[in-house]
């Protein structure tokens, strides 16, 4: 359950390995369970599909879902496993 | 009308008035509909027992008074919040409601439905506010009310609140659903779930329906911990029921059924129309500019610079105006109609010297708070916030702290005491310790008041450069403070980032009035009544003084006051108060108390060193003239303000002997004698000493509730030292040359003691490591 779903057509990675611009979809969060949870209350769930719109860079990535943005400092962006939608 | 829910059992008082409730995410413009139900009828306080701002006020419906309660805004109701989630849930499942207002917004419907999904299992009744229907709009997409109203079965009301569309249409959809009590459809979970709530519900005592079926939710859902062994087991059992049967996590079964129906929901609710807009790209543009690497730290400190050097430099317009008018009108006006009842001169002298000259210098630094109160409330509303965090989270996460903690920061600027409270947003208990220990060096609005006091007589010209550098010095005192605790007595990382960035919007001008007229009302009265007191008080420790008789009516300068200041007077020698200017010192001692009253202690003091020539004043006063001339000083300050654009920095005026004679041109005896007390390096060593030392104690209590006795004690001993320390260092470096040998005494000495402070807490830090470690290690031999 911890290893990464290789078997989808494209590989999952974490959030911080994207492209900037990217889409992707939240395969897996990481972390312990009062991060997903505050995570989920926001939406940042798995399956949903995210757009970056700013970002990956040091500081950490600002990602769109829906309407509404969310700006994930560096530490978090690991931890969220993603795969890349292609355009 | 209100008929008796099944939970009034909780000391409810009998309600004959209907109550209202506000509810909805963050950034959903709650505040904006509240303000615009509610107008000027409202009152800020506290949520008993928490210290959550609690915004209530009362609304005409249908010829009735009917109260409206805005909670504080919420993701969710079940778990992943702070302090403000319980407050909200709470209220929400223990209160009898006669109306939730559940406001969303209709550009992010999907995500603000989910609380929706919440709210109606509360089986209150209920109604939907689609706010921000042009942004939707802007987006691309048609929004069909009546559809969604038929899928909720509840009332749905389009409104753009901002600009206040749709208040009609929605005070008679609410007089209806009064009514009615409309409770619309709540959403059930898979069997297998459901069968688990009843189970886990005969374990508790919820006092009605709704409390019990949350509570359920929450053991289930893991956000509750249950309370005792033998219904953990059971919790355990169920959950393990649930994943055999649908193969998946009980927790994920609820959310995912949520969000599907918040999903289909939105689904029904709008329908995509067109592409998006000119405003998304407005959204993408602005980010992209003030979210850059480089540009983020700069840009932010250039919007606090504009705030406070606009604020300053524009409140200077109206301040001459508000001083001298209200000068007229509470000292002279008010002495001569008391003259004229006859009252004895010292009672005269009381009211309109002591009391009506403390209220005439809070009333002069209206213009320039109630700016700051202004541009604040406008930041906040603009959706600027949430990305000066992110900006500075980095730089934040270096001093060990979450970039979350620049949010009572800001808030400190007004008061450090919801500042304090404000840290509560942030989860781990270690940022929060540091966070609520850097708040007493923001600089608050009371303390500006000295500030004001001061630049007005030492740097007129460039007071906004002045306090600005102040407010820098509070920021980097609370920050070195935050990472030297953070590197020593309290070492760890900070918890990730994670905060929603709402889109860019011009705030409603109503709401920011209506915003920081509130915060400003509030400084007034608690201001004015604190000076009311002190003028009498200050009047009573002046005039008696122990003689070799006895205690005794005394002058001034042989007073109790007096007495015990000049004794304090060489512990601030150092940082350059002159031993004939022991006032300094007593107004540093009222100032422990509440800074508010610096100022007015300084002035009750200098009131009655001159009663004389004051009351001829109060004899023939010359009311209209000054009022003249006080509304002439508006075009001419103007003028000025023009002027000084071009040289924003105010270098020219750096050299500040002319500073020290434009003071001799203030009116008021107080910036007289503070004129002759200090020399513009000593006023500014003093005026970071009271940036620097106890903030009041209204802060100190405030610390004590957070964090405890210790570590109250420990920012008393810490804030005075320090600011005893730098206002020292700042006025020995200053006159360095006057007496080098002295003055590098002193500064060595500071250095030695700063350097026993930081060995100290890293000894602290290294046995709360080493007990830390060793419980760890205890519980795990258990």
């Amino acid at each position: 359950m911890n290893t990464p779903n290789l078997a989808s057509e494209n590989p999952s990675r974490s959030l911080d390995q994207l492209p900037s611009a990217a889409s992707a979809r939240i395969i897996r969060i990481a972390g312990d369970r009062a991060m997903q949870q505050r995570l989920q209350m926001l939406g940042i769930r798995p399956g949903v599909a995210l757009q970056i719109v700013h970002g990956p860079n040091k500081r950490g990535v600002v990602i769109q879902i829906n309407g509404a943005r969310f700006a994930i400092g560096s530490s978090m962006v690991q931890k969220i496993w993603v795969t890349e939608l292609s355009a | 009308m209100s008929t008796c829910h099944e939970n009034q059992g909780k000391a409810a008082p009998v309600l004959s008035e209907q109550t209202i409730v506000l509810a909805g995410n963050p950034n959903c413009g709650k505040t904006t509909v509240f303000n615009l139900l509610t107008g000027a009828h409202q009152q800020v306080g506290n949520w008993p027992g928490v210290t959550v701002e609690k915004r209530s006020g009362s609304l005409q419906l249908a010829k009735k008074k009917v109260s409206v309660i805005d909670l504080p805004g919420v993701y969710s109701l079940m778990g992943g919040g702070g302090e403000d989630q319980r407050v909200a849930r709470d209220y929400l499942l223990d209160t009898p409601v006669d109306l939730i207002v559940n406001i969303v917004d209709a550009s992010n419907l999907e995500r603000h439905l989910a609380l929706t999904a919440e709210l109606l299992e509360t089986g209150h009744p209920m109604l939907l506010i689609m706010n921000m229907t042009d942004e939707a709009e802007a987006r691309g997409w048609k929004l069909r009310c009546t559809e969604l109203e038929n899928a909720l079965g509840i009332p749905v009301v389009p409104m753009v609140a901002r600009k206040n569309k749709g208040r009609d249409y929605l005070l008679q959809r609410m007089i209806e659903a009064l009514q009615k009590k409309p409770q619309g459809h709540p959403i059930l979970y898979p069997a297998p779930v459901e069968e688990a709530l009843q189970t886990l519900g005969t374990t508790l005592s919820g006092q009605n329906s709704a409390r019990t079926r949350m509570d359920a939710l929450r053991l289930l859902d893991g956000s509750a911990q249950p309370s005792s062994d033998p219904n953990a087991k059971m919790l355990k059992d169920l959950r393990r029921h649930i994943e055999l049967i649908s193969d998946e996590d009980p927790a994920d079964l609820v959310m995912d059924r949520r969000f599907s129906w918040a999903h289909d929901m939105a689904d029904i609710a709008l329908q995509a129309h067109g592409k998006a807009g000119l405003r998304d790209q407005i959204n993408h543009h602005l980010d992209r500019i003030v979210l850059n690497e480089w540009l983020g730290v700069p840009i932010f400190l250039l919007v606090l610079y504009l705030v406070f050097v606009v604020s300053f430099s524009g409140g200077n317009i109206f301040l001459d105006f508000f001083d001298q008018a209200s000068a007229a009108l509470l000292i002279h006006g008010t002495g001569h109609l008391l003259l004229l009842a006859g009252l004895p001169d010292w009672l005269i002298s009381v009211i309109a010297g002591g009391v009506g000259g403390g209220l005439n210098l809070v009333i002069s630094f209206i213009p320039p708070i109630g700016l700051t109160f202004l541009f604040l409330a406008f930041l906040d509303d603009s959706g600027y916030m949430a990305r000066a965090a992110y900006a500075m989270d980095r730089l934040m996460r270096r001093m060990g702290l979450p970039g979350n903690a620049l949010v009572p920061m800001v808030i400190g600027f007004g008061c450090n005491v919801p500042a304090i409270m404000g840290a509560r947003i942030i989860e781990d208990p270690r940022g929060r310790i540091l966070t609520v220990l850097m708040q007493p060096f923001m600089s608050c609005s009371a303390r500006l008041t000295i500030y004001m006091a001061f630049a007005v007589v030492f740097f007129r010209s460039n007071g906004g450069q002045v306090v600005f550098a102040l407010y820098v010095l509070g920021i980097l005192v609370a920050l070195l403070t935050a990472w030297l605790l953070g590197k020593t007595a309290l070492r760890g990382e900070a918890m990730p980032f994670v905060m929603e960035l709402p889109p860019y919007r011009l705030p409603s001008f109503r709401s920011v009035v209506l915003q920081s007229w509130q915060r400003l009302k509030v400084f007034i009265f608690r201001v004015g009544k604190v000076i009311a007191v002190i003028g009498l008080v200050l009047f009573i420790l002046p005039g008696i003084g122990w003689t070799s008789q006895g205690l005794r009516s005394t002058d001034i300068d042989h007073s109790l006051l007096a007495q015990g200041s000049q004794a304090l007077v060489p512990i601030f020698a150092p940082m350059g108060v002159r031993s004939d200017n022991w006032p300094a010192v007593s107004g540093l001692i009222a100032g422990a108390a509440a800074k508010e009253i610096v100022i007015g202690t300084l002035n009750g003091i200098y009131q009655r060193q001159n009663a004389a020539d004051l009351m001829a004043d109060y004899r023939h006063p010359d009311i209209i003239g000054q009022l003249r001339d006080a509304l002439l000083t508006i075009p001419a300050n103007a003028l000025t303000f023009m002027r000084t654009l071009d040289d924003p920095l105010g270098l020219s005026a750096m050299t500040s002997t002319t500073a020290t004679e434009q003071a001799s041109g203030a009116e008021s005896a107080t910036l007289q004698a503070i004129a002759a007390g200090f020399t513009p390096l000593s006023a500014f060593a003093y005026l970071v000493f009271v940036l620097l030392y106890v903030p009041c104690a209204s802060t100190m209590g405030a610390l004590r509730r957070e964090v405890g006795w210790g570590w109250m004690g420990f920012s008393l001993l810490y804030g005075t030292g320090l600011a005893w320390g730098t206002s020292t260092l700042i006025f020995q470096a200053g006159t360095f040359a006057a007496h080098p040998a002295a003055s590098l005494a002193w500064i060595a000495g500071i250095m030695t003691s700063f350097g026993l402070l930081i060995i100290a807490l890293r000894i602290y830090g290294r046995r709360q490591d080493t007990n830390s470690a060793a419980s760890v290690k205890n519980q795990a031999a258990a």
